[in-house]
């Protein structure tokens, strides 16, 4: 290989590292930010219905015709269960990774219910099971989600219809319950 | 040239075209992980376990968690039809037909932060906008206050609209729900 060749070749597996680097590594630090930030409000392993403009700061472009509850969990203490209750508009429930893919949703229409219990796992923990088998139909009792990192984000959603019912449907959200497991 | 030095320059240019190559890829044309339609672009594996580097980069870069793609379709525009970008010193109709929904919400945002203020005056929803015969519906969007359908953009400068469609009749997860025509944003007038 002649001189040339090297850098050039060279300069091309660097590019392609820095870009792979930067696109897969990038998003991990505003993930942990934001983890970091919910923690600072919410506490761990804690459901807290979001004001408007909690729910702004924190995650930016937040849908402020809904009312938002997040819990930021950490599994590294055991399951967590989340018992929801909810309002009787539109709701629904996502649980993300730390990553902020959503590993886990469910709304009102599919429940058919106004409330409900999800245990939230570390895969870790458990003989690993088919993704299709990780969420459970609703109506059947309680719900398992295994989760691949130890901590993330259950956040509950619930759609105002106008914005004075927003204390109502802070106050419905607000039944709802985020804890270690048997705690 | 010194063997240091050369070696020094290419790991700076390398970090240059990877860093840049990667915004191209998740800011710029290039239609690898995000579909367009019109003025209108959305991500179509955000919002599932199925997300692609760069889409979670483009959600996270904003601290924004994408909702799921299993009920939720989300467009945003930050130009007009004729693709010159929104100005908040500019007054835009939005027309159209929204995709079949349980309901949707229009807000506007900071281009530059992605940002939405909490304020209801930038933002409507399918329960308090006023439709058409027709059932399209048209949006004034425009910083002094307009009789009818009104939206204030975010920001004195440039801007984005967000339309999030909730529960989208047609197929649940697919681009489906976005297969007919979405509304458009057209510039009426500038200051």
């Amino acid at each position: 290989m002649t001189g040339r060749s090297f850098w050039l070749v060279s300069l091309l597996l660097l590019s392609a590292a820095c870009h792979l680097a930067f696109v897969l590594f990038g998003p991990n630090f505003n993930s942990q930010n934001l983890y970091q930030n919910l923690i600072a409000v919410t506490g761990t392993n804690k459901l807290q219905t979001l004001s408007a403009e909690q729910a702004n700061r924190l995650s930016s472009s937040s849908d402020n015709k809904l009312v938002h509850a997040v819990c930021a969990y950490d599994l590294s203490r055991g399951p967590i269960q989340l018992t929801a209750r909810f309002p009787e508009s539109y709701w629904s429930v996502n649980i993300y990774s730390l990553q902020g893919d959503v590993i886990y949703t469910l709304n009102d229409r599919q429940a058919n219910a106004d409330s409900l219990s999800i245990v939230i796992s570390s895969s870790g923990d458990s003989p690993p099971i088919a993704e299709s088998e990780t969420a459970q139909p609703a109506g059947l009792g309680e719900i398992n989600v295994l989760s691949d990192d130890v901590k993330g984000l259950a956040v509950l959603r619930s759609a105002l219809i106008n914005e004075k019912e927003r204390k109502r449907v802070a106050e419905a959200l607000s039944r709802s319950q985020c804890q270690v497991k048997g705690s | 040239m010194t063997g240091t030095f050369k070696f020094l320059s290419v790991i700076a240019l390398a970090a240059f075209i990877g860093v840049s190559s990667a915004n191209y890829i998740v800011y710029g044309d290039s239609g690898l992980f995000k579909r367009s339609k019109g003025e209108w672009v959305w991500w179509p594996s955000a919002g599932s376990t199925a997300i692609d580097p760069y889409s979670r980069f483009y959600f996270m870069s904003q601290s924004r968690l994408p909702l799921s793609k299993f009920e939720t379709v989300e467009v945003e525009a930050t130009t007009d039809k004729e693709g010159r970008p929104l100005d908040a010193d500019c007054i835009y109709q939005f027309s159209g037909r929204i995709p079949l929904s349980r309901w949707w919400t229009l807000a506007s945002f900071a281009a530059e932060t992605k940002s939405a203020p909490v304020d209801t005056s930038h933002s409507l929803s399918s329960h308090d906008v006023l439709f058409e015969e027709n059932g399209t519906v048209n949006v004034i969007i425009s910083k002094e206050i307009q009789a009818g359908n009104w939206i204030k953009p975010v920001g004195n400068d440039e801007f984005g609209m967000l339309l999030r469609i909730y529960n989208p009749i047609n197929n649940f997860g697919g681009d489906a729900a976005l297969s007919g025509e979405l509304p458009s944003l057209s510039r009426q007038v500038c200051k």
